[in-house]
């Protein structure tokens, strides 16, 4: 889990439109990712199965905000192996969910470099203990 | 959750699709999708509504907020 709904399980809380789950493109992933989407109701929307669905860098979108879905191959500034060696696992409703750390999604944060993610970096610094220019 | 898949080549299109998404809403729309999000907060005081209503009969008046126009309940045996 990166993201907005990161965020707020480190800060107080804040509006977001939708959850963003970071998934690997490794083809080996591929089918996993087919058969979760296929369980979540999702089958008949997918390309067929000789058309790749995680290609690096790609961002799928499931339904509408402010009940989306996006799953993101790629994240600015950090890798997903990254993300997956310091992540925190952490207990949502009985399942344990990999989530990005502070640090990483702070880095990624300033990567990205929007608006709102300039907003979430100045707040994550405080969190971290970090000056303005770290 | 409506049951649609969309796929971008990248994070720069994804933005600029939920861009043209959030400029298509009407304001109902808006107004839904807030609601959709504060749910939580209003159910979470939903009890301290309940026991405000209460005190409403007791009184046995209707709520006149604006002051357009205070009414006896029917049923009522007394006006003060």
């Amino acid at each position: 889990m990166i993201g907005g709904y990161a965020y707020n399980l480190y800060l107080d809380p804040r509006a977001t439109g939708d959850i963003d789950f970071l998934v690997s493109a490794d083809p080996a992933n591929e089918a996993l990712v087919r058969r979760v989407l296929t369980d979540f109701g999702f089958g008949s929307t997918l390309p067929s199965e000789n058309e790749r669905v995680l290609v690096e860098g790609r961002v799928l979108m499931l339904g509408r905000s402010p009940m989306r879905i996006d799953l993101l191959t790629k994240i600015d500034g950090v890798s997903f192996e990254e993300v997956i060696e310091t992540c925190q696992r952490v207990e949502l409703d009985g399942l344990l969910v990999p989530v990005i750390s502070p640090a990483l999604l702070l880095k990624n944060k300033i990567a990205a470099g929007r608006a709102k993610d300039i907003a979430d970096a100045f707040e994550l610094r405080k969190l971290l203990g970090r000056s303005p220019n770290d | 959750m409506e049951k649609i898949l969309r796929v971008f080549e990248n994070h720069q299109a994804a933005d600029e699709a939920n861009r043209e998404d959030n400029m298509q809403l009407t304001y109902q729309q808006r107004f839904d999708a807030f609601m959709l999000l504060m749910a939580p907060y209003y159910a979470a005081s939903s009890r301290l509504q309940r026991v405000y209503r209460v005190d409403d009969l007791h009184q046995r008046k209707v709520r006149d907020d604006w002051g357009v126009r205070i009414q006896s309940l029917p049923g009522s045996t007394s006006d003060g």
